[in-house]
């Protein structure tokens, strides 16, 4: 029964979502009093919702863990077990004895006490969003400027035919692709948009009719009970 | 004569393993630099960006609008520039903004870009625009809003229920707007948007999205699922002047078109280095006079003015 109750609950569910496409969410609400969609969709969002307790377990087991033992690099892993303290700290446990019932009005805070405010304007979690994730998030986000012209000098070798049909593409994308391509070429943004829209979407296209036939094929495979491999263990 | 071709050979070995710290500083300066010029480029709207500016341009002031602000500050330099560009256009247009997003590390910067656009002109919160924030569920929450947009979302982001905002009179899911409008930096984004809702509800759907997404969108504009599609700061750039709103998109067009060029610069360096290096002598005459051709060209065309 711990393999036949799973394998029975994603068929059910599988089904579900797919029979879902092809029906009309307004006439199926009417007939079951709107226990579908919509109690299926909060159950799912719960479900998903649960996903991140388990992420924020595994993060703590890995961490504590490497911290424990002083592992290589034992450090980092320190400084991501405060940073997930003081967010949860500042977003959620001082929230709570605040009020998150609003019972119909928007939250009132006394003055004064706004940084405790989980989310909202003011609040310490919000400094460290605004001044320590932000700036990081940017400034890792800006360094793949720096990391792609490296790699481009170094890897961006044509060594083939096929290579150099790369390198000529990618080259009249850079820069035929910002304004100043125009400035020295009226033609770049016509050369341009054609390689996007005709080369580039035939390609596209090819490779998202691959993946959707490939996920359709996975998806019938798990729904029907033949690929198992999700329920880990010896499937 | 040996000492001396090895002495070449050896210049060449050293250049094309040039410290990558040299490459980054001239990258660097490639950035910088052209933001202290002054310097102003511009560029002619394509079609898709055509597009989506008429989308928003042709409806009647008041209409409400969908925005999937699906973005986190790891593409702050492109899609805030996008979403107060598209903000900005809507409010002035007197457009009705409905406001939510799918990125859990977004919820914040989403929420002070529309207060920072809506205050700035003028706009009354719950009358002209709503935020309903952050809830997780994805393609779920998607298509559940899709079916009843005050069952996923009871409350805004301000803990508000929505049955006392009235620009939510009369929305009772995403079918009874006029434009999806999506921002979006990936996963889950303007594709999810379309297979989820566009396609399924037939809601018209328009999307302005972040450079390296552009070609995952292209095939959703050609087939027409998305009526019009503004793909990364160049285009970004050309909506902002398309609705007499220059910003950061357009003041940062010379620092990516000089980034782009040195890029360029580099990837014929290191192939020029490295015909040499084998001794392929004709890509590298071949690789010398096109690529110096062309900078020859672009200075010439830079020094000749507009």
């Amino acid at each position: 029964m711990r393999r036949e109750i799973p394998l029975f609950l994603t068929f059910l569910f599988g089904t579900f979502f797919v029979s879902m496409n092809f029906l009309q969410g307004d006439r199926l609400r009417e007939a079951t009093g709107g226990f579908l969609p919509d109690q299926i969709n909060d159950w799912m969002s719960i479900i998903i919702s649960f996903t991140y307790v388990l992420g924020v377990g595994n993060v703590l087991r890995i961490h504590v863990k490497k911290v424990a033992r002083r592992e290589n690099g034992w450090g980092y892993s320190a400084a991501t077990l405060a940073g997930l303290a003081a967010m949860m700290i500042y977003g959620l446990i001082l929230w709570i004895p605040l009020g998150i019932a609003f019972d119909g009005q928007p939250a009132s805070v006394e003055p004064g006490r706004e940084w405790m405010t989980g989310m909202q304007t003011g609040s310490v979690f919000n400094w460290f969003y605004d001044a320590v994730y932000t700036p990081m998030q940017s400034t890792m986000y800006a360094l793949l400027a720096f990391f792609i012209s490296s790699a481009a000098f170094r890897a961006f070798r044509v060594r083939s035919f096929q290579a150099a049909l790369l390198a000529v593409t990618a080259l009249l994308l850079i820069v035929g692709g910002v304004p100043l391509g125009e400035t020295v070429w009226s033609g770049f943004p016509e050369l341009t948009s054609w390689v996007m829209e005709i080369l580039q979407t035939a390609g596209k296209r090819a490779i998202l009719i691959g993946a959707a036939l490939g996920a359709i094929s996975t998806g019938v495979k798990i729904i029907l009970g033949v690929e198992k491999s999700y329920l880990g263990g010896r499937a | 004569m040996n000492g001396r071709v090895s002495g070449r050979e050896g210049w060449i070995r050293r250049l094309e393993q040039v410290d990558r710290r040299v490459i980054f500083v001239l990258m660097g300066l490639a950035i910088i630099l052209p933001l202290y010029t002054g310097w102003s480029l511009q560029q002619t709207p394509t079609k898709p960006v055509q597009d989506f500016h008429a989308a928003l341009e042709t409806l009647p002031p008041g209409t409400k609008i969908f925005i999937a602000d699906d973005w986190d500050p790891g593409s702050k330099a492109e899609l805030e520039t996008a979403a107060v560009a598209v903000l900005t256009h809507c409010f002035r247009r007197g457009l009705r903004v409905i406001d939510a997003t799918q990125w859990g590390t977004g919820a914040i910067i989403v929420n002070d870009t529309l207060e920072r656009v809506a205050r700035s002109m003028g706009k009354t919160y719950g009358e002209d625009y709503v935020y309903l924030g952050f809830k997780e569920g994805r393609e779920v929450v998607m298509q559940a809003a899709a079916e009843n947009l005050r069952g996923v979302y009871p409350r805004d982001y301000r803990g508000t229920p929505v049955a006392k905002l009235p620009i939510l009179e009369g929305i009772g899911s995403l079918r009874d707007v006029a434009l999806l409008v999506s921002v979006s930096a990936g996963y889950p984004g303007t594709k999810e948007w379309v297979q989820q809702v566009q396609r399924r509800f037939n809601v018209p759907m328009i999307a302005i999205c972040n450079g390296v997404s552009e070609p995952e969108y292209q095939p959703y504009y050609n087939s027409g699922q998305l009526r019009g599609l503004v793909g990364g700061l160049a285009n970004i750039a050309v909506y902002e002047r398309l609705i007499g709103a220059e910003g950061f998109g357009t003041r940062a067009m010379v620092a990516q078109s000089s980034g782009h060029y040195m890029l360029a610069a580099l990837i014929l360096a290191g192939n020029l280095f490295f015909a040499l290096s084998r001794r392929r002598t004709l890509l590298a005459v071949a690789i010398a006079v096109a690529g110096g051709g062309f900078f020859l060209w672009t200075i010439v065309r830079i020094l000749a003015g507009p």
